[in-house]
């Protein structure tokens, strides 16, 4: 017995440690920055509440986060509807057709972050690949100027930057459901619509959750992608935190929006989790 | 101006592969020729680990550098001012790098401290750096002293302007040689602003005829954020780095935006026709200043380097490489009539309203202000 939990402890050790030493510290560390005050000079280890007083005296800043979990919760939507049907798709193939399909994946995320947000600019741009080629076939004579630098490319980059965390969580889902569920679902019936309601669906749901928690978190500290497509426009809370190490040398009042954003979107999850039934990312659908 | 720079090449991998293979060459090469800078190098070496804008040691200009003084000078990678100050002032931060390069307006307070004895640099041995004598009398302001010492010395000047395409816009006209082409109705959705708080308020607020942009009290800068934003749609987009910027230019996207003057010399290179503008309202100027950091350990090699890039044969590598001069006055006068008014190396002489790009005491109000700009 003793043997037993001088094994567990030695077994977790490593991955405790790890967490300690590279999650908790820091996030206790920026937690206690962001009651510190800062100025160009650097940053002073005081006690002081007025860089949460900032964040709510200014509307500014409510309304960036609002926007931001607006775009968070947009971009994971979309990228669960276009991501479903690719990863069931693949999911069906066989052979080297499927090893080929989840390369084809992978293959765009061999590029950095910003070259595949940047490779956007050439492709919608006013003389960019889609315009040449409508102005060249004669459907239009002008530039569509609207093309780039809006908020909806933003949603088009970031589901592209983050396709890939929503299809293989869900494909991996799809790939652990028994095809004779289906097969019997059809023998006895059941239209399209129906087994993807009420089998595929609570099967994959797992798969669909771990994907839209991951799409969410990495779209709301998103801030290169609204800074390149976004135009004048373009700014997520991501960008003001980021203005506040770059530009402001203000690391506590960076350090207190970074709280606030991951408190916030630890509350919506929280909070959203026992409606989605989130223990089902976490005991493999098993709850 | 290269405040935030564009993505720089980092310590070892500074170096192009073939500038790393022809370094000793150019040394070795420098020593036969008996040049006693050369001489030197040999004798002394080392390294020098700086933090600076990457734009300012292109291969030519670096090999100038390692041909005088033998040294290899490795730049980490340069991101902003602020971050420069940050690196300088975090712990250990006055003793892990040698050489630190930024703008001076903006680093000068920071670095001196509060008062005398809180200084993160050192005081300079001047009789080690023998061509700061040559430091041109523009900049004089920019040589910050303490108590009879000196702590930075400027380096490297340039300006900040509208570069434009000449094709698209009409040189001659006063719109063009204004602020004013960046807020033009004719022009909306055809020019481009900075994303960045300092350098577009300044420019805005210079163009609403404030003298003194930097000295802008809180109803001024709220006063230019609404007019930014009343312009708001002129502004295609906010670029964000040098290559974007420059790509901005090259593909049409825009025929003019707030720029530095090493993308007229990219943008020139590549065959494009474009200028920069001699703004009425005033031609934002700046400096980059060197200093060692007050623990350096590694001055001495530092202090030859600065005398390096105060060198005539540095500043012309990098004049003809990036169109940025050094403050040095034999640069400039080095170059032909014609060529320094093509680079604007003559602005003190041209007529040019010189506006030196200060520093805002409340950059925190400049960086909300701006963020209030983009999210309307």
């Amino acid at each position: 017995m003793k043997r037993g939990r001088l094994a567990l402890a030695l077994l977790l050790a490593p991955g405790l440690l790890w967490l300690m030493a590279f999650v908790m510290l820091p996030l206790g560390f920026l937690v206690v920055m962001s009651f510190w005050s800062s100025s160009i000079f650097g940053t002073v280890p005081d006690f002081t509440l007025s860089n949460y007083r900032r964040f709510f005296d200014n509307p500014l800043y409510t309304e960036l986060l609002l926007k931001t979990l607006r775009i968070g919760i947009i971009t994971t939507l979309i990228s669960a509807v276009i991501s479903y049907p690719i990863a069931y798709f693949i999911s069906r193939q066989s052979g080297w057709r499927k090893f080929a399909l989840v390369v084809l994946l992978f293959l765009p995320f061999w590029t950095s972050y910003v070259v595949r947000t940047f490779v956007w600019l050439p492709i919608l741009g006013r003389n960019g690949a889609i315009n040449q080629a409508l102005m060249s076939i004669g459907i239009i004579d002008q530039p569509l100027e609207w093309l780039l630098y809006n908020e909806g490319i933003v949603y088009l980059g970031l589901v592209y930057v983050y396709t890939l965390f929503m299809t293989l969580p869900i494909y991996l889902s799809l790939e652990k459901v028994d095809p004779r569920l289906i097969e019997a679902a059809v023998d006895l019936g059941a239209r399209p619509l129906d087994i993807f309601l009420r089998i595929l669906l609570p099967l994959t749901w797992p798969g669909i959750l771990s994907g839209g928690i991951m799409v969410f978190l990495l779209t709301v500290s998103a801030y290169v992608t609204p800074q390149l497509l976004g135009g004048p426009s373009g700014i997520m809370f991501g960008n003001l935190i980021a203005a506040q190490y770059l530009t402001g040398n203000n690391w506590a009042f960076g350090a207190a929006l970074s709280v606030v954003l991951a408190g916030v979107v630890l509350l919506l999850l929280l909070v959203t989790g026992r409606w989605v039934g989130i223990q089902q990312v976490f005991s493999g659908g098993r709850s | 101006m290269p405040r935030n720079e564009q993505p720089t090449r980092t310590a070892l991998s500074g170096m192009s592969r073939r500038s790393f293979l022809t370094m000793p060459a150019v040394a070795a090469g420098a020593a036969a020729l008996g040049l006693p800078g050369a001489r030197m190098a040999f004798a002394q070496g080392g390294s020098v680990t700086a933090v600076m804008p990457g734009v300012f040691i292109p291969d030519a200009a670096r090999a100038v550098i390692t041909s005088q003084t033998g040294i290899a000078l490795e730049n980490v990678p340069y991101v902003s001012p602020t971050d420069t100050l940050a690196k300088l002032l975090a712990p250990g931060g006055s003793s892990r790098y040698d050489l630190m390069i930024s703008v001076t307006e903006f680093v000068r307070g920071p670095v001196m401290g509060a008062s005398a004895g809180s200084e993160n640099a050192m005081a300079l041995d001047l009789s080690k750096i023998p061509n700061a004598q040559s430091i041109a009398p523009l900049f004089a302001d920019d040589i910050v002293t303490r108590d009879g010492n000196t702590y930075l010395l400027p380096l490297v000047w340039g300006y900040d302007s509208v570069i434009y395409n000449r094709d698209r816009l009409d040189e001659d006209s006063a719109m063009t040689q204004s602020w004013g082409v960046l807020f033009d109705d004719t022009n909306a959705g055809r020019v481009a602003l900075r994303d960045d708080a300092y350098q577009s308020i300044m420019l805005t607020a210079l163009h609403l005829g404030h003298e003194d942009p930097s000295a802008i009290d809180q109803s001024e800068l709220n006063e230019v954020i609404s007019f930014l934003i009343s312009k708001k749609r002129n502004f295609r987009t906010l670029w964000t780095a040098f290559g974007e910027a420059v790509n901005l230019l090259a593909s049409g996207e825009v025929d003019a935006l707030y720029g530095w003057i090493s993308m007229r010399a990219a943008l020139a290179g590549q065959g494009h026709n474009v200028a920069n503008n001699w703004p009425s309202e005033g031609l934002l100027i700046w400096t980059q200043a060197g200093f060692i950091p007050a623990d350096s350990p590694n001055a001495d090699a530092a202090h030859e380097v600065i005398n390096s890039m105060l060198s005539l044969e540095y500043g012309r590598a990098l004049v003809e490489t990036t169109d940025y001069p050094t403050t040095s006055a034999e640069v400039a006068e080095s170059f032909s009539a014609e060529d320094q008014t093509r680079l604007g190396l003559d602005i003190a002489e041209r007529g040019v309203k010189i506006v030196p790009m200060g520093f805002p005491e409340n950059l925190d109000s400049w960086i909300e202000a701006w963020g209030r700009f983009k999210a309307a």
